[in-house]
């Protein structure tokens, strides 16, 4: 179970109903047409406004990571070492999330590592996302 | 355009202690009265306050008040942290050059260590805003941001683990020679790579302390400046600024590798007319050991990717050709948010640091990181 639950808000409910069933899907710009993630009130890329949300393929690769020694906080104390990092869409590797990798041995993980998404029922009726390592 | 119209006139501290047992506006009325003294200043010569801070400090109207400074004619605070460092000289500079203030000081004041810490949270429970898509997965605590962005430059351009350590080890050897460094013994490659991890490749030797304390600067114009106590120490130019991604929103950076230096960096050097080889000393904000070797890239001290040779190569040691962090930075005299990095460059320029002076120190970069956000100066005696 994951120490904080996040709380929606209404830019990024339609991401969180998205994992909800179990696909990722992100903002992607009318003006510009270019996907995003987290999302925002504006295009980074051209600041347009309008925003169809789309569905990605829940796969991916590691941007970077890092394994993580000290926990932070106390309801960390039984999972470190863990690996947490970046992840880049497949479509577009400028569109990258932040998750924790699991099924991964913190030895074996390795930047540009190919990765897929799945999804874990938290509380509150929140599903979060994690990757995992996927075969190439 | 900033070129030399005003300067730094004034320097002030606190002790800096892991328990001042003392307000943040005790700190700040302290730095200011002692930077007011060195530069042979009363309260009634001071008309503008500036500083900034991460809701962690006094307000600057109260600060100003018990200064005693019956009429303040400008006055602002900058909501950040690092990038601040710079941006609050530059800033005053600002005003003094709009004929907004005469004379500013610049302070920053923070028990960071036994009072409001970085990157704090309450207990487990709910992620909102942007810690939502942070706090669930266990991304907590600065050093796990930023470990990523190492590791990015490891696995781009190869740099290592010893390369981050010879910030630190040379580092700790211009500490040796500060006063105000609590870390005065040397730091072996050993010892380095021996230390336990807090986040991949970060251990505690790569990151600051958080300390209790203040410091404050005063800036005022050019020739208000060649009447005063001090050497003056002029502000040669400027920049701040930063890229996509700022303000935590990392997923939007557009390479790890890279810092807000990418983006800052050629427009200091414009606003200066000066370039990195121009350069006696460098004081680069030095929250992290890796973050030094990142914006050297950036700033053109060498190409992108050979940072980790530059220092491993001894050039930033005393005794290199490129003095770096010469009072140990904030590894070594710990987390003041970069005013003390500025104050360094400062001494360095007035030819007040002792036995750890630089040669003919006549012009040095100052810098304040935030991730894709921050601040560079150059400043000249
Ligand atoms: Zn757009």
């Amino acid at each position: 179970m994951a120490p904080f639950v996040p709380v929606p808000d209404i830019l990024t409910q339609p991401y969180w109903d998205g994992c909800r069933n179990h696909v990722i899907t992100v903002q992607q710009c009318r003006s510009c047409g270019r996907k995003r993630h987290r999302p925002a009130a504006g295009c980074h890329w051209c600041g347009g406004q309008d925003v169809d949300w789309v569905e990605l393929s829940g796969r991916g690769s590691l941007y970077t990571y890092t394994v993580v020694h000290r926990a932070f906080h106390p309801s960390l104390a039984d999972e470190v070492p863990y690996v947490v990092g970046l992840v880049a869409a497949e479509e577009d590797p400028t569109v990258r999330f932040h998750t924790r990798i699991l099924e991964c041995d913190p030895a074996d993980v390795r930047v540009g590592m190919q990765l897929e998404v799945l999804f874990r029922e938290e509380t509150d009726g929140i599903v979060l996302p994690y990757w995992r390592p996927r075969a190439a | 355009m900033l070129r030399d119209k005003c300067a730094i006139v004034g320097l002030g501290y606190t002790p800096f202690s892991s328990k001042s047992g003392v307000t943040t506006e005790m700190l700040a009325v302290e730095a200011c009265q002692n930077a007011m003294a060195d530069a042979g200043l009363k309260p009634s010569d001071v008309d503008g306050l500036l500083t900034y801070h991460m809701g962690d400090s006094a307000p600057v109207q109260v600060v100003a008040s018990s200064l005693g400074i019956r009429e303040l004619r400008w006055y602002n605070e900058i909501a950040q942290g690092g990038p601040g460092n710079c941006a609050v000289i530059l800033e005053a500079a600002m005003a003094v050059m709009a004929g907004l203030a005469e004379t500013v000081i610049c302070y920053r004041a923070m028990n960071g260590r036994s009072g409001q810490r970085a990157g704090e949270t309450g207990a487990a429970g709910k992620a909102a805003g942007e810690m939502q898509f942070l706090m669930p997965y266990g991304i907590i605590g600065v050093p796990v941001w930023y470990s990523m962005w190492a590791r990015h430059h490891m696995a781009t351009y190869g740099t290592t683990r010893e390369h981050y350590g010879h910030v630190a080890i040379a580092q700790r050897q211009w500490a040796m020679n500060n006063e105000r460094s609590f870390n005065r013994d040397p730091l072996t490659m050993d010892e380095y790579l021996a230390t336990p991890l807090i986040a991949d490749p970060l251990s505690r030797l790569d990151c600051c302390r958080e300390i209790d304390g203040g410091c404050a600067i005063i800036v005022t114009s050019a020739e208000r400046a060649r009447n005063l106590r001090q050497p003056p120490v002029y502000i040669r130019g400027g920049a701040y600024g930063m890229g996509p991604g700022g303000g935590r929103n990392y997923e939007k950076w557009e390479d790890y590798s890279q810092l807000f230096s990418h983006y800052v960096g050629p427009r200091v050097w414009q606003s200066a007319g000066l370039g990195p080889g121009d350069m006696n000393f460098a004081q680069i904000y030095d929250a992290y050991s890796f973050v030094v070797v990142h914006q050297l890239e950036d700033f053109g001290f060498c190409a992108k990717g050979e940072g980790g040779p530059l220092v491993a190569s001894g050039v930033t040691a005393p005794g290199g050709s490129l003095p770096l962090n010469t009072g140990g930075g904030m590894l070594n005299e710990g987390y003041l948010n970069g005013l003390n990095v500025v104050a360094e460059a400062v001494t360095q320029l007035r030819g007040q640091a002792g036995v750890r002076q630089v040669a003919d120190a006549e012009v040095g970069l100052v810098s304040g990181f935030g991730g894709p956000q921050g601040s560079a100066m150059v400043l000249r005696k």
